[in-house]
């Protein structure tokens, strides 16, 4: 989101040297002048300062550790500025946060300036990084290009195009490396009091040739920049060397770019999204899935080795945690979160929220469970503070449990028994009258608890089949079903006979079609659901009965498909739902092409209830099914 | 019970049945000197009349030990022509999850008359990673221990068996998630002399000769013909199915031009230019009116008619009769002496609507003249899906269409011919799935399903998607 002068010089780490509004560990105090309170959101210091405007560490009301970014007011006055920042925030409010810092609310400060408010990344930037320590090593460099492709990915699907890739622009934090200020790019540059001043957005050494022609933007110059800026983490220096701006213009439009030497398949990835014709260059998508078959698959180069040797044993949490390897440096989130919150006074005593990553989450599960909506009223607002996490409309990220969540609807506990991991993990959110369905209460983290990956019984038949790396693909494609299912009206005006066919009693057996049956995957329910059980799998129900639904899903289809975090809804015979307990291993997060999962879902039911039908979705951001049981 | 359904099994059919490692537990009851003396072309049992094979891939099935259901290893089903007496073939030592019957073909593979049963799991794990994927010959006649056939460097997710076809001394063995050269989802197929079923070789996009690039995503080898296609008289070409390459100009590219729109390849004497291939493709651009998302290649088929020999290929959500996404079939054709050329094109008109999926499934009926089967598993409101036969190539007999018995049942998601009869799965009809025997010449339609008629039902197990493929 820097704006350059024409005058900027690029420095090693590839970005200006004056302050950047980079949202970083390292917090600067308050300035005078400086307001103490945005919106809602009360200012604890300064992360950085660019072209365009300020942004400061801030908390929500709900103690949650914020970036603000407050536009100039040089902008501001701009007529249809405001409106055109807020179009564009809100646009990139819906990007799916993984791999990205998500944005959470916009509104005007009390001086009238639009503001914009993410999620607050702690981290070091990969342009400091690699100033300070360097080259990156294989390992963490994949996870790098995997995060960013998967961050640009998410962001293309969303309609929007960042613009201002740079190592600056990427946090590498202990759950990996994330991409920030996207999505007001095209605001700025439609600005005309912006352009008029001669100043080009972008970076000098980030920008993609048709940039510096002024030709049309596409997602196409962030993969050119996601190819500089893989090239440059790889070898430590930037591909186009040093120079002033039009230096740098110059090399840009003459010369291919130095990549140095990238392990494979880096190397042939960089090259082609360093291609001239912006049409050459593959898709971020294109990245991702090379980047995790091909890293998977390839005979070396894989970054880690244990993916090849024993995948059956790896779940996704465990890869995720292989696949990206974070610096030495880097330290753990909390840490530095609870350190920058430790000035707060009178609010210490409101321990921040948790950070979904610091425990037994990961990301994707976390951006799974992304509400655009839920996370703050669009007027943006936030609800006020509680001191409780209680489930509902806390503008926090999801717990994406690794096991599927008790169930809070009925207020009672869902089982437990049986895994002793588990029985630990605090299956239920804090117990609230009516909680939110699962997947949206608050999960306090359990620093201590066991790894979920580590410890999951009953499973079935292992078929992570995709893993860790492609979980990190997972989140960056739900866009794109999105856009090819669920924004698709057209295509889905048939419903599958599985869904809602009038005739049949059942749909046991059946290949319920979750979209287009020759393009999206396949769920089957073999059998129908064996009930009535007092015990499975060592487990003993708590209110009645287990009733063990298995399950089949297969992706006959072409495209990486992500699969929703929320295990679907039993209704019984009286039409009372159920979700299942926490006996069922959870989903991949993703279905490659050709991909099967076998599962089951185990609830239990109170006494003489019978089972009548699943609801609920299994692709993510796809439409909701209904599968009937007798 | 055990032993005695064996029995009976073994009776009725010389399968070696699910269970029964050792070859000494399959031991035929009196059998006749040749079995398989007066075999039809199809004839898995040898009793002179051609038999249907279904497969049913999420079939629970007994396991090896009999003690224990294995959940989702799949199951084929034999139904005998001259009685419609059905028997049940398992792998050789189940594994949950195999999809054992994903693909299914009755072929000839040994010396006898009988034909063979070629089958594909292509979710079987093999000790070089999960759902590497499997196929078997599972021996019509004499009873014969079955014989598994893997890649070379079997790779993990790859699917072998996703596809299958054999003819003369060649099987064809698809596995389109393969990450040639560490590209995902390239695809590649599998090539194996019949008198060397464990010496596979492998073609792909990468191989010498071969038209295309490894590109992400393309699946070659998604769908695998063989046949007489212009190549040298007494070879055998094959044909292979690129359902989701991109029609996106030469070189290697990712995610470009016309995604999806498909393509096939054909290899020709593909035996003979092992070391380097001669090879055709065509995207469907270059035939009819083609968009982004046809599947072309997404099904195919061979038949014979007389010198002119015919490759069917599906693109099930290809444009027909500008009716976008309502599938097409295209049709070429070779002879002895003229090199191969695209023909027809066939689709449903103006009747055709999006997502119909006519092209889903293909197949030829021999004898007489030649006929076409068509597929069309999502036609109709309710999805029962229909079924279309009609003559190619000169013929003149009636066209004829079949439609589903029920909703939902997705009646044509499979096709396949068995002498004078035409066996189309319908695997959402009912819990089980189903099949219709359609009478090639008559208006006859039987259906079968497990458990009704005479018909089996899985011995400690259950049936899910009886249907999904027929052979």
């Amino acid at each position: 989101m820097d704006t350059v002068s024409p005058r900027g010089t690029v420095g090693e780490e590839g970005e200006s040297p004056r302050g950047e509004n980079v949202n970083q560990a390292g917090v600067g105090g308050l300035r005078p002048g400086d307001p103490e309170q945005i919106g809602p959101y009360r200012l604890l210091g300064r992360l950085g300062e660019g072209g365009m405007g300020t942004v400061y560490m801030a908390l929500a009301p709900t103690g949650r550790p914020v970036a603000v970014k407050v536009v100039k007011a040089e902008f501001a006055i701009e007529d249809g500025f405001a409106a055109r920042f807020h179009a564009e925030v809100d646009n990139a409010r819906r990007v799916a946060s993984f791999c990205t810092a998500q944005v959470l609310d916009n509104g005007n400060a009390g001086d009238g300036r639009p503001y914009m408010v993410t999620e607050y990344i702690a981290g070091t930037p990969l342009s400091r990084q690699i100033a300070e320590h360097g080259a990156l090593e294989p390992g963490p460099l994949h996870g790098v290009a995997l995060g960013v492709a998967a961050a640009l990915a998410a962001i293309h699907v969303s309609g929007l195009v960042h613009r201002d890739l740079k190592p600056a622009n990427v946090i590498l934090s202990m759950s990996g490396p994330r991409v920030i200020d996207f999505g007001i790019a095209r605001a700025l540059d439609s600005t005309s009091g912006f352009t008029k001043s001669g100043e080009v957005l972008g970076s000098p050494g980030w920008w993609a040739p048709e940039q510096v022609r002024g030709q049309e933007i596409t997602p196409a110059a962030d993969v050119f920049a996601w190819g500089c800026l893989v090239a440059y983490a790889g070898n430590g220096r930037h591909p186009y060397g040093r120079g002033d701006m039009i230096t740098m213009a110059t090399r840009l439009l003459n010369s291919p770019p130095d990549l140095g030497a990238l392990p494979a398949p880096l190397n042939d990835l960089a090259r082609r999204a360093t291609a001239m014709d912006p049409y050459q260059r593959p898709t971020a998508q294109d990245l991702l899935i090379a980047l995790v078959g091909g890293g998977i698959a390839a005979p070396s180069g894989g970054p880690s080795p244990q993916l090849r040797v024993d995948p059956p044993t790896l779940v996704a949490t465990d890869l995720l945690g292989e696949s990206w390897q974070p610096p030495p440096n880097v330290e753990p989130d909390s840490t530095q979160t609870l350190g920058a919150i430790g000035t707060l006074g009178a609010e210490a005593d409101t321990p921040p929220p948790p950070y979904p990553w610091t425990s037994d989450t990961s990301p994707g599960e976390s951006g799974a469970g992304t509400r655009p909506g839920g996370a703050s009223p669009a007027s943006g607002t936030l609800p006020p503070g509680g001191a409780t996490p209680a489930p509902g409309p806390l503008p926090l990220p999801e717990t994406g449990s690794t096991f599927f969540p008790s169930p809070p609807g009925d207020g009672a506990g869902a089982p437990q028994a049986g895994a002793g991991a588990r029985a630990a993990a605090p299956g239920t959110p804090a117990p609230a009258p009516g909680g939110g369905p699962p997947g949206q209460g608050v999960r306090p983290p359990l620093p201590g608890a066991p790894s979920p990956g580590a410890a999951a019984p009953g499973r079935e038949r292992r078929r992570w089949m995709i893993a860790g790396l492609a979980a990190v693909a997972a989140l960056a494609v739900t866009g794109v079903v999105l856009a090819n299912t669920g924004g698709d009206g057209a295509g889905r005006a048939t419903p599958s006979p599985g869904a809602s066919a009038p005739a049949g009693n059942t749909d046991v057996g059946r290949r319920i079609a979750l979209g287009s049956p020759v393009e999206d995957p396949h769920l089957i329910i073999p059998r129908a659901p064996a009930c009535g059980l007092a015990s499975y799998r060592g487990a003993t129900p708590q209110r009645g009965r287990f009733c063990v639904v298995r399950w089949i899903l297969v992706n006959t289809g072409g495209k990486l498909v992500p699969l929703a975090r929320t295990p679907l809804t039993l209704v019984d015979d009286r039409g009372v739902s159920h979700d299942p307990g926490a006996l069922a291993p959870e989903l991949p997060t993703a279905l490659t092409p050709g991909g099967r999962v076998d599962g089951e879902f185990v609830y239990d039911l109170p006494p003489a209830r019978t089972p009548a039908r699943l609801t609920g979705r299994v692709v993510e951001g796809g439409g909701e099914i209904e599968v009937r049981l007798s | 019970m055990r032993f005695l359904l064996s029995l009976l099994l073994a009776a009725a059919l010389p399968v070696l049945p699910a269970g029964a490692p050792v070859p000494g537990s399959a031991v035929p009851v009196a059998a006749a000197p040749d079995p398989c003396a007066s075999a039809g072309e199809s004839d898995f049992d040898g009793d002179g009349v051609d038999d249907a094979v279904v497969g049913d891939p999420f079939a629970d099935v007994a396991g090896a030990d009999g003690a224990e259901t294995v959940n989702g290893a799949g199951a084929v089903h034999v139904l005998s022509g001259r009685s419609g007496e059905g028997a049940v073939v398992t792998a050789p030592g189940p594994a949950a999850g195999d999809g054992f019957g994903w693909s299914v073909r009755l072929v000839h593979i040994d010396g006898d008359r009988c034909a063979d049963l070629l089958v594909g799991a292509p979710y079987a794990d093999l000790p070089a990673g999960e759902d590497a994927g499997a196929a078997y010959v599972v021996y019509g006649g004499t009873p014969r221990d079955p014989v598994r056939l893997t890649a070379a460097e079997p790779e993990a997710d790859a699917h072998f068996g996703w596809s299958l076809a054999a003819r003369g001394p060649l099987v064809a063995v698809g596995a389109p998630h393969e990450n040639v050269d560490g590209v995902a989802d390239s695809g590649a197929a599998h090539l194996f002399e019949t008198s060397a079923l464990d010496r596979p070789w492998k073609i792909s996009q990468s191989t010498d000769g071969v038209t295309g690039n490894s590109e992400v995503g393309d699946m070659f080898g998604w769908a695998v013909e063989l046949g007489r296609l212009g190549g040298t008289a007494g070879e055998l070409d094959l044909a292979i199915g690129l359902p989701y390459e991109n029609d996106d100009g030469t070189g290697v590219q990712a995610g470009e031009g016309k995604l999806d729109s498909g393509a096939i390849g054909v290899l020709f004497d593909v035996r003979k230019n092992r070391g380097k291939q001669v090879s055709k493709k065509w995207d469907l651009r270059e035939i009819t009116e083609a968009d982004a998302g046809d599947r072309f290649g997404y099904a195919l088929a061979y038949g014979e008619d007389g010198d002119t020999s015919y490759l069917a290929v599906g693109a099930p959500l290809g444009d027909g009769e500008s009716v976008k996404d309502s599938g097409v079939v295209q049709l070429f054709q070779a002879s002895s002496t003229a090199e191969i050329t695209p023909g027809p094109t066939f689709g449903q008109g103006r009747e055709g609507v999006a997502g119909d999926g006519y092209g889903f499934a293909v197949a030829f009926s021999e004898g007489g003249e030649l006929r076409l089967v068509v597929g069309v598993p999502f036609r109709g409101p309710d999805q029962r899906g229909s079924v279309s036969l009609f003559p190619v190539g000169g013929g003149s007999g009636r066209a004829r269409v079949v439609d589903g018995t029920g909703p939902g049942e997705r009646f044509g998601w499979s096709v396949a011919a068995s002498g004078n009869k035409i066996v189309a799965g319908a695997p959402d009809r009912g819990t089980s799935g189903g099949v219709t025997l359609l009478g090639r010449n008559d208006g006859a339609a039987t259906p079968a399903a497990p458990g009704a008629g005479k018909v089996p039902a899985l011995d400690r197990g259950g049936s899910a998607d009886f249907g999904s493929a027929t052979g």
